[in-house]
């Protein structure tokens, strides 16, 4: 090894050749609280000392303080006599915590903690104290612990809980330091009585009315800050708000004897679970009109009878021009519903347009217009509709029919048009066929409700075989009752359909929770239907209706019971298009390969299942169990959230009318610790 | 060239050269020193005890670590070793007893701490390079004449705590276990064994380099004395502040 590498490495050898460094611990205080209370004669500490590794048994925490007429020396927990319960905790690796409490009758003055690094040592670490004096008052406020109860999901039977309270410690905190607080309830009494509960929200030493009934279950007694009763409450006790109880809290003297309250949950359930709207099967009433007299293309015209599945009678075209046509087929299409309408199914006008001049397809609309708005609102049987499979792109001009009429193909969306509406959601086509050139092939593919012009241009490239075939058209159409109550919105419909109502009493409150889906319930009352509301004055902002309103979105209603209380709510449905047509066809990939002047076309076909129209009917039941809510009783109880956390003052009416209601209620057989922070 | 016509060529060296004889023996003439090397090298070996020849060496051993710090260890073990032509490989168990010392007990009084070692098992990986050997006489003289072998010695050691991996998942240990430094959880399983003053230290794995002789007596029973001094090659990856440790180290076995 040459010199320069020796002198390296004896370099680095003797850089490591000190003694091994002692190092401080550095342990310092992360919490050193005590408080004394007057009415409790008690002073507690409580203490959270971090360090890095060093700490030990040995290592222990230590109190002082004086009085008027004593003076404690420093000791430790083992040097004195602890008023309550104080287990030991561990708080982890490098971590010493603990409590303590001790009768000190007379308020103590220069309280403090420190560390002593070991037991046998004399050095030790002082503690930045942070001490209160809690004085003498109410037990609610003015006492280190109270009891409260809360109720199971069922409001059958309670939990009766503990909760510390502290200046600078809150309730779980000083359960992890190790305090255990005793308790007892006794005296267990049902009724219903208007506790003031402002500013003692749980209740606590706030009495027990005479006339409150014995509810006549066994004694129960806990250090683990919370215990079931052994027995539900009896049968007799479902109609009582309350249970009020003894509850004695042991303390240096003699147990603190007082009342404790357990409020009932607030009695939630579905304000109408399920909305159900009957989706039948309808009847195609089918014509085929093209002109007689000529043919425009026989390979198109064979095409469009197989999309709607129809091989009767052409409807001739050809004097179209003649002055009473558009009577005539009128009558024509009346003629053949009220020739099916017997059968007792609804209806949906199923129209092959084979035309080659657009004042053709005008016309067809013209008479569809003066057909469907007076046949849509009617009761089953009715013609909810119709379909038309046109020969060209086109769209729909009156307004009111694109919510009853499906025209096939239609014009792509454009990112100008106003508003989309369901048929071109539904067949919009390109102009163009899209053919893909990989070398020697050509593939491609038509929508199965394709233009003529591209099926001819299509099927001159490949085959008519390659086209696809409709194998089946089913119309799905909702059922409306004779009371079935109808509004056209700019949206789309509102429907009442058979009288479904939502009772309601004034002390009842609702929930409504939203969700990123769309909502399609809507509700009407009495009050928002007449000319009561007199805007803006009487009414709070949200319900200023400068008219009357024949139905409101239904996350109105929780504001607008609380605001009117009525007794009924009729609800509703809003829906866009009135009726599904779901087509199964086969759908086949063209594709044709040019070799030497030939070419030879084949496919890759398979079956396809498109719902047209609006997706909405392809249910029959309509749920709102999770989106509307109705408390019927004890809805000004505070209640729990979906963490299990009974938050005392957030009573259903206040806080649940615009939020989602979760609660997660405490059950038998939980674990001794009820999160309550 | 052998050595007898080696011999004649010197011999006829020193005759007058002035016959045909001496121009016939020329080309057999070379120099002293070259003639003196040849008869040396040629000379056998002289071995007390082959331990090349042996296929395994089984031991016992104990070592008094010197770690710079308050607190007092020592090691015992057993060890095997396989030699080769060239090198010894070493692999060796031991046990490390730590316990205090006044020194220690008056430092757990106070604020401070010094890196140690809780008692612990270690597992040697050792390579010995014999540098130098040979026949030496021993005193008292009613001991045998002996083989000794000079070597120098270059270990690696595992240290293992029990109770370190405790409530550690298996797939866990496994990689930790190839760690130089002992994790944050290993630590806080050994807060209960370290001893008052003591500030368990970080370091998985030792690196060592020393030097050492191993006697062989004829009948294989071998001592072999060592010393060895910690290389702070790895401790800077484990953060350990106990950079620096001397061994030494005493083994008695038999090779077979």
């Amino acid at each position: 090894m040459s010199s320069p590498r020796v002198l390296v490495v004896l370099i680095f050898i003797l850089v490591g050749c000190t003694k091994i460094p002692i190092t401080d611990i550095g342990a310092r205080f992360d919490r050193a609280d005590a408080a004394w209370f007057a009415d409790e004669e008690t002073l507690f500490f409580f203490y959270e000392v971090a360090a890095e590794q060093g700490l030990s048994d040995a290592s222990v925490v230590e109190i002082t303080y004086r009085t008027d007429d004593f003076e404690q020396p420093w000791a430790s927990a083992s040097e004195l006599e602890l008023v309550h319960e104080h287990v030991a905790v561990d708080c982890g690796f490098k971590r010493l915590c603990g409590s303590l409490s001790l009768h000190v009758p007379i308020e103590p003055r220069d309280v403090q903690l420190r560390l002593r690094y070991h037991v046998d040592g004399a050095l030790a670490l002082g503690a930045p104290t942070a001490y209160n004096v809690v004085g003498s008052g109410p037990p609610h406020s003015n006492r280190s612990f109270l009891v409260y109860g809360v109720f199971t999901g069922d409001n059958r039977r309670v939990q009766w809980r503990g909760r510390h309270r502290f200046p600078t410690v809150r309730n779980e905190e000083a359960q992890a330091l190790g305090l255990r607080r005793a308790f007892e309830i006794d005296e267990q009494r049902y009724g219903t009585a208007p506790f003031d509960f402002d500013g003692n929200p749980y209740g606590y030493a706030a009495g027990c009315p005479a006339e409150f009934v014995g509810a006549g279950l066994a004694a129960v007694e806990t250090s683990d800050r919370a215990v079931f009763d052994t027995a539900n409450l009896p049968e007799d006790a479902a109609t009582a708000a309350q249970v009020c109880a003894r509850a004695m809290v042991y303390e240096p003297r003699a147990p603190f004897v007082t009342t404790a309250i357990a409020q009932k949950n607030p009695e939630v359930e579905p304000a109408f679970p399920l909305l159900r709207s009957p989706v039948n099967a309808a009847t195609p009433v089918k014509f085929h009109l093209a002109p007689c007299d000529r043919t425009i293309s026989e390979k198109h015209d064979a095409m469009q009878r197989q999309r709607i599945l129809y091989d009767g009678p052409t409807r001739c075209t050809d004097d179209w021009q003649r002055e009473g046509f558009a009577d005539q087929l009128l009558a024509e299409f009346r003629d053949a519903v009220e020739a099916t309408r017997p059968a007792g199914d609804d209806m949906v006008l199923v129209v092959g347009l084979d035309r080659d001049d657009p004042r053709v397809a005008d016309l067809v609309e013209e008479v569809l217009a003066r057909l469907l708005p007076t046949e849509r609102n009617r009761s089953t049987p009715r013609l909810a509709g119709a379909f038309v499979f046109d020969s060209e792109i086109r769209d729909i001009r009156d307004e009111a029919l694109r919510r009853l009429v499906l025209w096939c193909p239609a014009r792509e969306p454009r990112d100008d048009d106003p508003d989309i509406d369901p048929s071109q959601v539904s067949c919009a086509i390109a102009a163009d066929n899209l053919n893909l050139t990989l070398g020697p092939f050509a593939l491609s593919s038509i929508p199965i409700l394709a233009s003529r012009s591209r099926y001819l241009d299509f099927i001159n490239r490949y085959s008519e075989g390659q086209a696809g075939r409709m194998k089946s058209l089913d119309f799905l159409v909702p059922e409306f009752t004779p009371t079935t109550d109808n509004t056209e919105v700019e949206q789309g419909v509102a429907t009442f359909f058979n009288g479904e109502v939502i009772s309601a009493e004034e002390p009842h409150v609702f929930s409504y929770c939203a969700s990123d889906s769309f909502q399609p319930f809507v509700f009407r009352s009495a009050i928002s239907r007449s000319d009561e509301l007199d805007c803006p004055s009487r009414l709070p902002g949200g319900f200023c209706l400068p008219e009357p309103q024949d139905f409101l979105p239904i996350e109105l209603l929780p504001e607008w019971h609380e605001f009117f209380h009525e007794s009924t709510y009729e609800l509703g449905l809003i829906w866009d298009f009135p009726w599904l047509l779901r087509a199964t066809y086969e759908v086949v990939i063209a594709a044709s390969a040019s070799a030497f002047g030939l070419s030879v076309p084949f496919g890759f076909g398979s079956d396809q299942i498109d719902d047209l129209g609006t997706a909405f009917w392809k249910s029959e039941t309509f749920s709102l169990a999770e989106t509307l809510l109705q408390c019927k009783r004890f809805c000004d109880h505070p209640t729990f959230d979906s963490a299990g956390i009974y938050n005392v003052t957030a009573t259903f009416r206040r806080t649940y009318q615009k939020a989602c209601y979760r609660p997660s209620f405490p059950t038998p057989g939980d674990s001794s610790f009820p999160s309550d922070p | 060239m052998g050595v007898l016509p080696a011999v004649l060529a010197v011999l006829s060296a020193a005759a007058p050269a002035t016959s045909t004889v001496t121009v016939e023996l020329e080309r057999f003439r070379m120099p002293w020193e070259a003639l003196v090397d040849a008869t040396i090298g040629t000379t056998s070996k002289p071995v007390r005890f082959d331990w090349r020849k042996t296929s395994v060496h089984v031991g016992a051993f104990a070592a008094q670590p010197a770690e710079f710090n308050n607190f007092n260890t020592f090691r015992a073990g057993v060890l095997t070793r396989f030699p080769s032509d060239s090198l010894i490989y070493e692999l060796g168990l031991t046990y490390a007893w730590v316990w205090e010392t006044e020194s220690s007990r008056q430092l757990a009084l106070t604020p401070y701490r010094q890196p140690g070692r809780p008692g612990r098992f270690e597992i040697d990986f050792s390579l010995g390079v014999p540098l130098a050997e040979g026949v030496v006489t021993a005193w008292p003289s009613f001991f045998p004449a002996a083989e000794l072998v000079f070597s120098a010695y270059f270990n690696l050691r595992y240290l293992f705590y029990p109770g370190g991996f405790s409530g550690i998942k298996f797939r866990d240990i496994l990689i930790r276990s190839l760690s130089p430094k002992i994790s944050d959880d290993e630590v806080a399983n050994l807060d209960d064994r370290r001893l008052p003053g003591m500030e368990v230290d970080t370091q998985r794995y030792g690196l060592f380099a020393g030097l050492g002789t191993d006697i062989y007596f004829a009948s294989g029973l071998f001592v072999s004395p060592r010393i060895l001094i910690a290389v702070p090659l790895l401790a800077a990856a484990a953060d350990s502040k106990m950079r620096l440790s001397l061994e030494f180290s005493l083994a008695i076995g038999a090779a077979f």
